[in-house]
């Protein structure tokens, strides 16, 4: 089974896997997604962010690459080809768990 | 309110390293204004928890990798990283050592400081470990209990028992593998010759093997020499083998005259040992002869009679809480087989033997140590601070290094290790400054703790040294290694000279010292106050003026009671009529040396049926006691000869006797039940004739048991008091003269004046304050010449700013003032700071204070004084000399 993703870098994958987001967008959108159960704070947020960029899941965009008509000073992330890659094998890794459970209690 | 909350955060975000800050603090402050922007105010408390929380795990995470990939970055490709080794060890260890001797006068100060706070705190630990630590010296010592029989609340409480309980336990027992018991006395050794009094043991044949006490010479006792009625043998303590028998071996075998019997001498016990009680034990002592006991069962007297010290050695494997299950359930079979012990509702208790041994030493010892920690405190923050300004001289020196290439890393290392040489050098002087107080404590008369001589600086103790010498090198050290850490990755010369950070923690360290001062002061102040309290008491009785001894009547000058009642009358006669004499009297125990027999007594019926419930501590007094011992009589009259022919049955009680027999009513006249119901009726009661103010018999203190004295015309051992005019200590000799006059073979033993005992029993307390002081004045010398250093030091810094200020005018009152402000800023905190501690502290001893409450106001108002003049010293020296700063030449040099 491959290794899990720590949750809070799979929320903020799953919400650049949409779109380019900026911080903000990306808290907005977990919060959205979870029905406000998750919120991310931002140094988490932040550091997370640049760990995520160390390990090339995800990119800053530079300057040029900004969506039409948005300000350049609040930066945006994009996901990169090896960032869907893990999000998409973290997905089907809870998959199967969820398969497992609910099997599990469909028997019981 | 939205300007505030993001300078708020802000601030938050200082804790975040520089450069993650840099790149997304302005993001961040929007995002966390966004999240908390429409809440509530509930709501935006728990968004600000969440935030703090966020950021400081953040930080924290962050921090710690920069640290690690900076300890892991650059260097040789193996990884090896130049200077890491034992030889750049060795390079730095070396370069520290020059550059100390460079310095002599700092190298000394701050060894010598050091030193102060290690050499203390290794003094008190050995202390402590000896007594307090240290297992007893038996066999399994940690087996070991004493049993203890409690009759009835507020009544006997004693390490004692009668031996027939014991059998029972002995035979009932579940858990004890093993019981022993003895009892004491003082005997005549030696006969008529040269007489001496001695402490004898009678114990059970098995209790040297209890104890594992193998003997020098000879054999132990069997259980031969403990039937009754077998021929009496004496084993010698080591002592006393030495200093009467020279320690001659051939002893062994011989006999000696012991209480006017032959005993055979069958060993010798070794140098080790000697008998460990708690203070409360009953009649057996550490003997210096120690016989069989021979128990007859058949000649006990009833259960409640007790007067046997018993010890149990609980199984391998059980605890002394199933050894008091087992307790428990045994006591409950006597309660119900025995109606004495119902009477009085027996508890039975056992108690670990060294717990009880050194219970009255525990708090003493532990304030100490908490005190001399403080001590080491003060000393390490002084040193620290003076390493912090040389750290400031040295900055350029290191600047210089880093930008050649050192490592941050090493640069750290090189201070701490200065300080480790500093603590260690320290150390070394700290265990001579301990084998100089040892010395002083084992000369010194008056402290009395158990365990005592004992005392030595061995493996146990160095190895606490080395910790505390480690522990002084680390907390001096850590302030200049953080600065150094601060200052070193890349930072510019120019904000280094102008960070607060150095002297943030220069202010931060003479807080804590002026804080600590605080503490100790106040204790001092403390004990001091009960010091003086203690010696206000009126303990019912006057000591100066006082002469006490002992002595001994041998049974073959003496044979019967009228011998010795003739005794007594002549002593009494001889000696009143010595020049200056005022008063002379007998009793059976002299104030202040420990328990006397109790004597149960009962007031009404109540009393009666729960016989041994209610006790007195009892004295034997002869006519004219109260009057020789200057105790006050309140009502009624003292004994006169006429009550010694009569038979007895009058007493004297004390005042708290009379208000808990016969609240409200003149008690003289009235009948005290001094025998239970089962006594013969004309024994059963004595008259009161008169009742006195109560004698501090036990303890200066407090209070003790209530009193009954009772007549007394003559024994074989008497305590006598003379009461004289002049210096009772030159009384001594014509006493001596006086007993060998009245017959060969008594044994005077104790000439001393009562103020002694007096003072004997004012020593623990004495020695607190005195300690405490002297950690006191120490601490306040530190912490005065550390806030005179901080000053002085800033001072300097700031001769710049204070020269433009006089140049342009700003009068020299003026600065002056704005030095001394600047300082006593910082000692007012220290002051509130300090002053909390010390009420902890003291609220949590309590027990050691008398007469003062912890809290007491005027304590910390005089002591805040002393310490705040003290301080306005160390800041006016400073602040006088930045007034002489010339302006000229400040602008030109800096």
């Amino acid at each position: 089974m491959p290794s899990s993703l720590k949750p809070h870098w799979f929320h903020i994958l799953a919400a650049l896997a949409e779109r380019h987001r900026h911080g903000s967008g990306i808290v907005r959108d977990v919060l959205e997604q979870t029905d406000g159960e998750v919120r991310l704070w931002p140094a988490t947020l932040y550091s997370a962010l640049e760990e995520l960029a160390g390990e090339g899941l995800i990119v800053e965009l530079t300057g040029d690459d900004h969506p039409e008509g948005v300000s350049a000073r609040r930066r945006y992330y994009r996901i990169t080809h090896e960032g869907r890659g893990a999000l998409h094998r973290e997905a089907a890794r809870l998959a199967s768990l969820a398969r497992i459970a609910v099997s599990r209690l469909e028997k019981a | 309110m939205k300007p505030r909350r993001a300078a708020a955060y802000r601030r938050l975000l200082r804790l975040l390293p520089r450069d993650f800050r840099e790149r997304h603090g302005a993001e961040m402050e929007a995002l966390f204004l966004e999240a908390i922007d429409g809440r509530s105010a509930a709501g935006r408390w728990t968004a600000w928890a969440a935030a703090v929380r966020d950021v400081a795990t953040i930080a924290a995470k962050l921090r710690w990798a920069t640290w690690r990939s900076r300890r892991f970055r650059g260097g040789a490709p193996d990884g090896a990283r130049p200077g890491w080794g034992l030889r750049g060890m060795l390079q730095d260890l070396g370069f520290v050592v020059r550059s100390l001797r460079r310095r002599p006068g700092f190298a000394l100060v701050a060894v010598v400081v050091l030193s102060v706070g290690i050499g203390g705190t290794t003094t008190v630990y050995t202390v402590v470990r000896g007594v307090l630590l240290r297992p007893l010296p038996y066999e399994a010592p940690e087996r070991i209990g004493i049993l203890w029989h409690d009759l009835g609340e507020g009544a006997q409480s004693l390490p004692a028992l009668n031996p027939l309980d014991l059998y029972d336990y002995r035979a009932w027992s579940e858990v004890f593998e093993d019981f022993t018991l003895g009892v004491g006395d003082e005997d005549i050794l030696g006969g008529p010759e040269r007489p001496e009094l001695v402490q004898v043991g009678f114990v059970e044949a098995g209790f040297f093997e209890f104890f594992g006490v193998e003997p020098l010479h000879g054999r132990r006792l069997v259980p031969e020499d403990d039937r009754p009625g077998a021929s009496p043998v004496a084993i010698l303590s080591h002592r006393l083998w030495r200093d009467r028998f020279g320690g001659d071996p051939g002893v062994v075998g011989r006999t000696v005259d012991l209480g006017g019997d032959a005993h055979q001498v069958v060993g010798v016990l070794p140098e080790g040992f000697s008998l460990h009680l708690p203070s409360e034990a009953f009649l057996l002592r550490d003997a210096d002869v120690w016989t069989a006991a021979r128990v007859d069962p058949a000649e006990l007297p009833p259960r409640n009679y007790t007067a046997f010290t018993a010890f149990g050695r609980i199984r391998a494997g059980a605890t002394f809480d199933d050894a008091q299950r087992d307790l428990d359930r045994m006591e409950a079979r006597l309660r119900e087989l025995h109606p004495v012990h119902a009477a009085s509702s027996l508890q039975a208790r056992v108690v670990p033997l060294h717990d009880d041994v050194v219970k009255g030493a525990r708090p003493t010892l532990l304030l100490l140590f908490v005190s001399v920690g403080l001590v080491l405190i003060v000393s390490c923050a002084n040193v620290g601070n003076l390493l912090l300004v040389r750290g400031r001289e040295r900055e350029s020196e290191l600047a210089v290094r880093i930008a050649l290439g050192a490592h941050p890393g090493r640069i750290i290392r090189l201070v701490l290790l200065e300080s480790a040489v500093l603590a260690a050098a320290a150390a070394g002087l700290g265990v001579a400054l301990t084998e100089g107080a040892l010395g002083a404590v084992r000369v010194r008369a008056g402290i009395s703790l158990p365990r005592m001589d004992a005392l030595a600086v061995d493996w146990t103790v160095l190895t606490f040294t080395a910790g505390a010498g480690l522990l002084a090198a680390l907390a001096s050290g850590l302030p200049s290694a953080l600065r150094a850490a601060d200052a070193a990755p890349g930072a510019g010369m120019a904000s280094r000279t102008r960070s607060r950070g150095g002297s943030r923690f220069r202010d931060a360290l003479v807080l804590a010292e002026v804080a600590v001062s605080m503490v100790l002061l106040v204790g001092a102040g403390l004990t001091m106050r009960s010091v003086t309290a203690l010696q206000g008491v009126d303990p019912g009785f006057e000591a100066d003026g006082l002469l006490t001894f002992r002595v001994s009547l041998p049974d073959g000058g003496f044979p019967d009671h009228e011998s010795e009642v003739l005794f007594r009358r002549t002593l009494e006669e001889r000696l009143g009529a010595l020049p200056g004499v005022e008063a002379v009297s007998a009793t059976s125990q002299l104030p202040l040396t420990g328990s006397g027999p109790l004597m149960p007594y009962a007031y009404d019926a109540e009393t009666a049926t729960r016989w041994e419930s209610v006790t007195a501590d009892q004295r034997w007094v002869t006519p004219g006691f109260f009057r020789a011992v200057g105790g006050r009589l309140l009502a009624g009259r003292e004994f006169t000869a006429d009550d010694l022919r009569g038979g007895g049955s009058v007493i004297i009680v004390d005042e708290r006797l009379a208000e808990r027999a016969f609240p409200g009513v003149d008690p003289v006249g009235r009948r005290l039940q001094i025998r239970p119901d089962e006594a013969p009726e004309a024994d059963r009661y004595a008259e009161i004739v008169g009742v006195v103010a109560h004698l501090r018999l036990h303890d200066l203190a407090r209070p003790h048991l209530t009193q009954i004295y009772r007549p007394m015309d003559g024994d074989d051992r008497l305590s006598v008091l003379v009461r004289t005019s002049g210096e009772p200590a030159s009384l001594a000799p014509s006493v001596r003269r006086e007993v060998a006059a009245l017959g060969s073979g008594v044994a005077l033993q104790d000439v001393r004046p009562m103020e002694d005992l007096v003072s004997e029993a004012l020593a623990p307390i004495r020695v607190t304050r005195t300690v405490i002081g002297l950690f006191a004045a120490v601490a306040l010398a530190m912490a005065v010449l550390g806030l005179y250093g901080v000053l002085a030091f800033a001072v300097r810094q700031r001769a710049r700013e204070i020269g433009i200020r006089l140049a342009l005018g700003q009068r020299p009152s003026h600065v002056r003032r704005m030095v001394v402000i600047q300082g006593m800023r910082l000692v007012l905190v220290a002051l509130v700071l300090g002053g909390a501690g010390a009420w902890a502290l003291w609220t949590f001893a309590s027990s050691q204070l008398y007469g003062v409450d912890s809290a007491d106001p005027a304590t910390y108002l005089v002591t805040a004084g002393v310490l705040s003049t003290a301080a306005m010293l160390a800041c006016w020296v400073p602040a006088r000399r930045a007034t002489r700063i010339d302006p000229a030449e400040t602008l030109k040099t800096t």
